[in-house]
């Protein structure tokens, strides 16, 4: 039986949603299109290792299945899955009191982010300044965290973001001025701020 | 993890997921409990708001009915009057509910994108709002009346009947029970006490009638247990909303 019938992956998340419905096992389809960001994205917030991502993402999507009936067709579904992903991941940090500690950066996807710089001879340096941003993002508080994620890595715009916090929009602006103002404070009292003058 | 171990897992999960949901026969929600849920919330906003309003409209009835007109007789100056008589009981209902509304309104589906001091505003306004049109048609949603015949609230209120009661040796307020002559009338007070009230030398203000059944508030002295000198006397519902 061939699990992935090719015409489906092109259809909206709306669609597949009603597939889903209809056959669990094109339930699949959902799971294929956001599998990777919603990793990327639990393992960020929560800094997790592969085993605890895994497990936390089974539970999001298991969780997005069970709620798949509740899904409002005026919310993207992104937004919706990454609010159900983000409440997962956060119940997951309290119950195992997983305080953020840094253990591996995402550099690959870090360096896609930055401006890439063609001088070779500053590759470790980009290295090292990545590591840094890295352990700056860390740094603040998971309230600001969370909306820096979101919108630097993740990069959704500010409606997504206030539809996946379930906050008002007004409210994820001012986490993200106040994240900025929090991660400058930090630049500015780090001894190797050089490093960031380069780049920002 | 490296981009091979990446592609496996994910590979892996998608298969695990599915298994999962056959193997423990997980089905979606129906939608008509999403219904429920989502309408559960807006009843408990509205009965949320609608105990606010009732609290508001006694907290301001109890204010207003207050004795403004006689509170220097009695001893007291504006403040300490005022933070002796506001119905805090009330005022701690009333914004217990404001709340109650508030959450209940962000649990809603779209209750989370307003601003939370927009939607404060709007739920207080429109508690206000409902409170103005009570008073002007002069609809009757104190509470207060109606909780007083439960003695565990009297232990939480201090009400104006708590002012008038004999235990201020200068207050007394009551239902007249007996007129026996011009000079004296028989008063029974809120803890069921008799007194003999002396009226020689008070003033009397108008609207009081010294008769059977009517309630009045008494300024004056207290001669011993059972005998009162009155120096003024007021009627009780001498208030716009007194009732």
């Amino acid at each position: 039986m061939e699990l992935f019938d090719k015409k489906n992956v092109d259809l909206s998340d709306a669609e597949l949603v009603e597939l889903a419905l209809k056959d669990k096992q094109n339930y699949r389809y959902l799971i294929e299109r956001y599998k990777d960001k919603l990793a990327r994205y639990i393992s960020r917030i929560s800094n997790s290792g592969k085993e605890e991502t895994e497990d936390v993402l089974q539970n999001v999507y298991l969780k997005t299945y069970k709620n798949l009936n509740s899904f409002d067709k005026t919310l993207k579904f992104s937004s919706w899955i990454y609010r159900i992903a983000h409440n997962e991941t956060v119940d997951h940090i309290k119950k195992w009191a997983n305080k953020p500690k840094l253990t591996s950066i995402d550099e690959e996807v870090f360096q896609n982010t930055l401006r890439s710089d063609p001088r070779i001879e500053e590759n470790l340096d980009k290295k090292l300044f990545v590591k840094k941003v890295g352990e700056l993002i860390n740094s603040l508080d998971d309230k600001y965290k969370e909306v820096m994620v979101l919108r630097y890595i993740e990069e959704k715009d500010y409606d997504e973001i206030a539809d996946i916090l379930r906050k008002p929009t007004g409210t994820v602006s001012t986490l993200i001025n106040r994240a900025k103002k929090q991660l400058k404070g930090k630049i500015e009292s780090d001894p190797k701020k050089e490093i960031y003058a380069r780049y920002f | 993890m490296n981009l091979t171990q990446k592609k496996k897992f994910m590979q892996d999960i998608s298969e695990k997921i599915i298994k999962e949901i056959e193997e423990k026969n997980i089905k979606p929600t129906p939608k008509a409990v999403f219904n429920l849920i989502g309408f559960s919330f807006w009843v408990i906003f509205v009965l949320s708001v609608a105990i606010g309003v009732c609290a508001a409209f006694t907290s301001i009835f109890m204010i207003v009915d207050s004795d403004w007109d006689v509170y220097p007789a009695m001893g007291y100056n504006f403040w300490t009057y005022l933070f002796t008589s506001l119905p805090y009981l009330w005022l701690v209902v009333f914004l217990g509910f404001l709340m109650a509304s508030f959450l209940a309104y962000r649990a809603t589906k779209n209750g989370y994108k307003k601003p939370t001091t927009l939607v404060l505003a709007a739920i207080s306004v429109g508690i206000f709002s409902l409170v103005g049109i009570f008073f002007a048609i002069g609809a009757n949603i104190n509470l207060h009346g109606y909780m007083m015949n439960f003695p565990i609230y009297d232990r939480f209120i201090f009400s104006r009947e708590d002012m008038w009661r004999g235990e201020r040796p200068s207050c007394l307020g009551g239902i007249i029970t007996n007129v026996p002559n011009n000079i004296d009338f028989i008063l029974k007070d809120f803890d069921g006490h008799l007194w003999v009230v002396n009226t020689e030398q008070a003033k009397i203000y108008p609207l009081v009638v010294i008769k059977q059944n009517n309630r009045v508030r008494i300024v004056g002295e207290r001669e011993d247990n059972n005998k009162f000198m009155a120096r003024e006397i007021w009627p009780w519902e001498m208030r716009p909303f007194g009732r």
